[in-house]
């Protein structure tokens, strides 16, 4: 089975960094390819994506290399073998500053044509420039999108001409979509890249074993507009976004009734609206922080692609939303599988990241003659000793260049993580009634609203008393402590066709579970 | 934790085993009638450490003051024995409890083991000296010279000692093997 997911707009870009998170506690399929749409080419949350998808395929090729570092098939730490490419962020319009009037090839229309097109779009909307993004509005992106070849040559279509091949071919290939119904890119994109892989799907007459799904967001968040705002800048305004949602729930009314684009779609949204404490129009300073309805988004894209996920000849909808309280709870997380606890895999990458962040990677970076000073303990001569043991310099190699960069790529992706799941708890319910009650983070994390693209800072160093309250981190769950997790390192067994530091790597993400 | 204190308590017993057997081996023989043939000849300790002069002297039995001197050191290794299990099983059971929580932490419980093992040192004396004094349920206390107490008292002090050391050793969990003296240097394998 081949997996897709396009993430459109910034939701899109989002929801990928959530899908990233959880497809590296194992939650994810075997393989994905993951693509993202976006006019606004320098937005900062499909820039933060790129990074952290780049860091995760760097850091999985590394501790998946056979024979060499290897976490091993049976692994479920960085399971998904997630593929991209640096040009897979497809931009509807490229160039410099694109407009509507230019795309359309407004002065070279017939008088007609050009009076139904000022009919549709008013003359500021026809010369928005558009470099950064639809600003709000579908009716630009939905003719944007569609007046733009997907063509082979690009590197974002040549991926799903690909696909629809390998369906020909009698592959099962599973496309899932993101986007938000209340933005411009998301909105606008969401109904016409699915319409357009049909239309691929339809001219190369391939009938079968294409499925699209897709996890339509409604409103989950909104933000104060400063009001030094020209009145005559376009952008996406909260107080627009429900009529924006009710028209379009209405469209999607009438096409799910007359056609199966989708074959199943999840929607979900978050009531009240999580409140982003900062507004930007767009670009690369827009960095919003990871909300909790994303994450319901990620889960819906791989219930979607779980091979459990039998999907029926009629379209599905799903709904997904937390408890009526206010108070957000472990068990508001769906479950991927019956066989699959979000929950568990979710908690355990946290303990992962926690414990490697603070304990274990530290004391591995550095040169072999700083990290000797453990040769004498258990798990490091059983875990890292016997596995980098080199015959020709007959020491351990922990300390060489290669090894060091897995070290510290590492530790850069928990902190990734810590940061991830610390900024959704607070920006979560900042500013509202709500409570998250899912980690305790102010032991190890200083949320700082204010700022703009590191709310979280978290801590260099923890005091023994900080590192005490590891047992508390997760609410709601059993009291793991770091001392249950070095006895569990030093006593759980090595799986076959484990090497080098996948060997520590992976009895150190076991150690953190259940 | 469970699993694991079950994993490591098979080689607790085999470092006990080392000297539980010629331990268990002697009191038995102690124990059996004199004329009965044992693994170690139920004379050679009363041989040792007896005062035979003494015993001629007083006009006592030297079969009788035999008997009395195995009974004696039978009890003996028996209450060294119980304080040397007693002790070494509280700390391989006890050291999976102890809080290493991060790498280079079990080196500082080493001062712990220290105290266990300076309790269990006191220990021993305690049981020997209390042994010898009771004089009102061990005749054979008199029959032994000063010289001939402090020797056993000695000898078996190391020899209960050495078997609390390997068993530790062996039965120490695996995280907090940097606290026992030596038994960092076992090799360590996904089995041991």
């Amino acid at each position: 089975m081949k997996n897709f997911l396009i993430g459109i707009g910034g939701t899109g870009a989002k929801c990928i960094e959530h899908l990233v998170h959880t497809c590296s506690a194992g939650l994810g399929p075997d393989q994905l390819w993951v693509g993202m749409v976006d006019q606004d080419e320098a937005n900062g949350n499909v820039n933060k994506t790129k990074i952290l998808l780049n860091r995760y395929i760097s850091l999985r090729n590394k501790l998946r290399e056979e024979g060499k570092n290897d976490l091993s098939n049976e692994s479920n730490l960085f399971k998904t073998n997630i593929t991209t490419d640096p040009d897979a962020v497809w931009i509807p319009l490229p160039g410099a500053d694109p407009t509507l009037k230019a795309v359309v090839n407004y002065n070279a229309l017939k008088d007609e044509v050009k009076g139904l097109l000022n009919c549709l779009y008013d003359p500021t909307e026809q010369n928005l420039p558009l470099s950064e993004g639809f600003r709000g509005r579908p009716n630009i992106g939905a003719a944007a999108m569609l007046a733009t070849a997907a063509n082979e040559n690009s590197k974002f279509w040549s991926q799903i001409h690909k696909a629809i091949d390998a369906a020909r071919g009698g592959e099962e290939v599973r496309i899932f979509i993101i986007g938000s119904i209340f933005g411009g890119t998301g909105a606008s994109g969401f109904p016409n890249i699915a319409r357009k892989i049909r239309a691929i799907q339809e001219e190369k007459s391939v009938t079968s074993n294409v499925y699209i799904g897709g996890a339509l967001m409604l409103p989950y968040f909104d933000y104060d507009v400063p009001d030094d705002i020209d009145d005559g800048t376009i952008f996406a305004k909260p107080n627009q976004f429900l009529d924006q949602t009710k028209a379009a729930l209405e469209y999607y009314s009438k096409l799910f009734e007359h056609n199966k684009i989708f074959d199943q779609v999840y929607v979900t949204g978050w009531d009240p609206l999580s409140k982003l404490p900062k507004f930007e129009v767009g670009g690369n300073t827009q960095f919003n922080s990871p909300l909790f309805a994303e994450t319901y988004a990620a889960l819906g894209a791989l219930k979607f692609f779980n091979e459990d996920n039998k999907i029926a000849e009629t379209q599905e909808i799903f709904h997904i939303g937390k408890n009526e309280s206010n108070d957000i709870l472990w068990s508001d997380i769906p479950n991927v599988s019956a066989n699959l606890n979000s929950k568990d895999k979710i908690i355990n990458l946290i303990r992962f990241a926690f414990s490697y962040n603070w304990m274990y990677g530290p004391a591995l970076t550095g040169s072999l003659s700083k990290i000797k000073k453990y040769s004498n303990e258990h798990w490091f001569k059983r875990l890292i000793e016997a596995n980098t043991y080199s015959d020709e310099t007959k020491s351990s190699i922990i300390g060489n260049e290669n090894n060091q960069k897995i070290i510290m790529q590492m530790r850069e992706y928990c902190q990734d993580v810590l940061t991830w799941i610390t900024d959704m708890t607070h920006s979560t319910v900042v500013d509202s009634d709500q409570r998250m009650d899912l980690i305790l983070t102010d032991f190890f994390s200083e949320y700082q609203p204010k700022e703009n693209s590191k709310k979280v800072k978290l801590k260099e160093k923890l005091s023994s008393t900080e590192k005490k309250q590891f047992k508390k981190l997760i609410i709601d769950n059993d009291n793991l402590t770091l001392a249950n997790i070095m006895s569990n390192i030093s006593y759980m067994g090595t799986k076959r066709d484990q090497k080098g530091l996948g060997i520590f790597m992976d009895i150190l993400f076991r150690s953190c579970g259940k | 934790m469970i699993i694991n204190i079950l994993k490591t308590l098979p080689w607790y017993f085999v470092g006990l085993a080392v000297f539980l057997v010629p331990s268990v081996l002697l009191i038995a023989s102690l124990l059996a009638p004199l004329d009965v043939e044992s693994f170690f000849s139920n004379q050679f300790f009363a041989d040792k450490f007896m005062d035979l002069e003494t015993i001629l002297n007083d006009e006592q039995d030297p079969a009788n003051a035999t008997a009395d001197f195995n009974l004696m050191f039978a009890w003996l290794n028996i209450y060294l024995l119980i304080t040397s299990i007693a002790i070494s099983l509280s700390w391989a059971i006890g050291s999976h409890f102890l809080n290493i929580d991060e790498p280079g932490k079990a080196k500082f419980f080493g001062i712990t083991w220290t105290i266990i093992s300076g309790i269990l040192v006191g220990s021993l004396l305690i049981v020997n000296y209390t042994i010898f004094s009771w004089s009102n349920f061990f005749m054979a206390q008199q029959d032994i010279t000063v010289r001939d107490m402090n020797t056993m008292v000695l000898i078996s002090t190391i020899y209960y000692s050495l078997m609390y050391w390997l068993s530790c050793i062996l039965g120490t969990a695996r995280q907090a093997r940097s606290a026992v003296l030596l038994a960092n240097k076992l090799p360590a394998r996904n089995f041991l």
